[in-house]
């Protein structure tokens, strides 16, 4: 066969639906109503045009990203801000994702971050996530349209934050173990504090659920790199981290003391509820109450060996066994609010049941009413 | 401008989840990446199934905040995952004469035209992976030899030699 010839037969073919030619897009259509169903996407929707603001906004990021992070002193930088770049960043300061200045603030973290040492890089960072996880707050509450996807956003970038945190502490570490733990000590305080913000943040809608658990996630995993900064150290030079490592042990220690006596007390209200509705005994709910609370209480003995593992300079193995209890008292957690849905929702046609015989005396009165009266008649 | 145009899409769908910028990057490689899949896929609809879950991992990934150096490379970087997954599931199909016959209306030219494009299937499946995308973007879609030097990212002078060097192999698949 001559080149030709195979040419010839290769613009026959080329029209083939065998060989992905689609000539009419009907395909193509097909193809981008699936997806736009699948991503939520809203076909009804005029095409957009770009503003000059999204031109911007992408340019300044492109400026960042080439230009500021290579200039290590930042000069040409500093003279943009004397120009009056000030009041500028002033005002941008409370600005959301969305809004005009946004950009504005996020070049000036960059700007930032270029200036700072690694381990100003961690705290930089860690800060910012902050401000992330305020913004997707302060988006949530807001009745901006397209809030959904910008809290996402926010919360992406949150969890981005908190790695780059990670990676900057980790570079500390490698060169100053203290400076590296009274960083790793700020860190963790921060950490605690932003998952008690998630937490108390839940969100009935599936997407933000999932947001809010990775980025819980994300907070777990830079608490655990945190301690385990401080422990290291600690295993070099034992005065060195003694009150950060004390502080977080505490922390740690009491959150997970109160979070399993709020479950103890979340299973008394239920023994409690069951007992007066007669129904403890049914199902299997005297047997999960019961499994839960065991393993409740069957951490009161881990307490004890953390504490003593402490108090004997074991900071590693203490910490460990915080992990495993923190690991145990989710999972009771989990299985009582299982319990919980459980109970409520097989209950619920029960409460049927007992309004309609509630109902049914009242109609046989009505009836018998009615003949006694068309009887006197 | 084309690299800035593609790095405003990227930007925009990576900072704001943009869907319409998304949709505008993929129709870039849409009709090439059908092509790539079509070839490696026993039928159509699975050719399509796997572009939709193609198109679908690349927008998680793109979203996932991760820069991207070439959204082609990514796109059929994620491709030849998909491909990979499926036939891991199940055996591959060969499309044979016998079978396009059973589909197709029993007439001569369409016999003859059956049979040719499934000669021509089987014949880029054999070839190497980089050979059958230079034809497909030079012979299929339309493109210059710059086009498709661009597009695979080589010199104008490599993307002619491997072009070359694609349609002997071409040839020596359908000759034998």
């Amino acid at each position: 066969m001559t080149e030709q010839e195979l040419i010839n037969l290769l613009n026959r073919a080329k029209d083939a639906p065998e060989l992905g030619a689609d000539p009419e897009g009907l395909r193509s259509k097909a193809l981008w109503n699936r997806i736009s169903s699948e991503l939520k996407f809203d076909l009804s929707q005029p095409v957009r045009h770009y503003a000059f603001g999204d031109y911007v906004e992408f340019w300044m990021h492109q400026f960042s990203s080439v230009v500021v992070r290579p200039l290590a002193v930042g000069v040409s930088v500093f003279a943009l801000v004397m120009v009056g770049w000030i009041g500028t960043v002033n005002a941008s300061f409370d600005s959301l994702p969305g809004d005009k200045l946004y950009p504005v603030k996020l070049a000036t973290e960059r700007v930032r971050l270029t200036f700072a040492s690694s381990g100003g890089r961690a705290k930089l960072h860690t800060e910012f996530a902050g401000r992330r996880l305020q913004e997707a707050v302060d988006l949530g509450s807001s009745s901006d349209q397209e809030r959904h996807s910008r809290v996402k956003a926010a919360m992406a970038q949150f969890e981005q934050e908190l790695v780059f945190a990670g990676e900057s502490l980790a570079k500390v570490q490698g060169k100053d173990l203290e400076g590296a733990a009274n960083i790793a000590a700020e860190i963790n305080q921060k950490a605690n504090e932003y998952e008690a913000v998630l937490t108390q943040n839940s969100n009935d809608s599936v997407e933000m659920k999932e947001a809010i658990e990775n980025a819980l996630d994300a907070v777990d995993e830079t608490a655990g790199q945190t301690i385990d900064t401080l422990v290291t150290t600690h295993e070099q030079d034992q005065e060195a981290v003694k009150d950060p490592l004390g502080k977080s042990f505490q922390n740690e220690f009491k959150n997970l003391k109160d979070r399993t006596a709020l479950s103890l007390g979340r299973l008394e209200v239920v023994t409690a509820v069951l007992t007066e509705s007669e129904i403890l005994n049914q199902k299997d709910y005297s047997e999960r109450i019961t499994q839960v609370k065991y393993m409740l209480l069957e951490n009161d003995g881990r307490f004890r060996e953390a504490t003593d593992l402490y108090a004997a300079g074991g900071m590693r193995k203490a910490f460990e066994l915080l992990g495993e209890i923190r690991t145990r008292v989710e999972l009771t957690e989990k299985l009582a609010i299982e319990l919980e849905i459980d109970i409520t929702t097989t209950q619920m046609p029960v409460q049927e049941e007992v309004q309609e015989q509630i109902t049914e005396p009242e109609e046989t009165a009505d009836v018998q009413t009615e003949e006694l009266e068309t009887s006197q008649e | 401008m084309q690299e800035n145009k593609e790095k405003f899409l990227l930007f925009r769908i990576k900072v704001s989840k943009d869907k319409e910028a998304f949709e505008t990057l993929c129709k870039g490689h849409e009709s090439s990446l059908r092509r790539f899949l079509a070839i490696k896929f026993p039928t159509v609809n699975d050719a399509e199934d796997a572009l939709s879950e193609t198109l679908f991992r690349t927008w998680n990934y793109l979203t996932s905040g991760v820069e991207v150096e070439s959204v082609s490379g990514l796109m059929y970087t994620i491709a030849r995952g998909v491909i990979y997954e499926f036939y891991r599931k199940r055996p591959p199909q060969t499309t044979d004469i016998t079978s396009i016959q059973e589909t197709i209306p029993f007439t001569k030219d369409a016999t003859e035209a059956g049979a040719e494009i499934a000669l021509v299937k089987q014949a880029l499946d054999k070839i190497s992976e980089s050979y059958r995308q230079v034809i497909i973007l030079k012979h299929f879609e339309g493109m210059s030899v710059k086009q498709v030097a661009k597009e695979i990212n080589k010199s104008e002078n490599n993307a002619r030699v491997t072009l070359y060097r694609a349609m002997k192999a071409l040839r020596e698949q359908l000759d034998i």
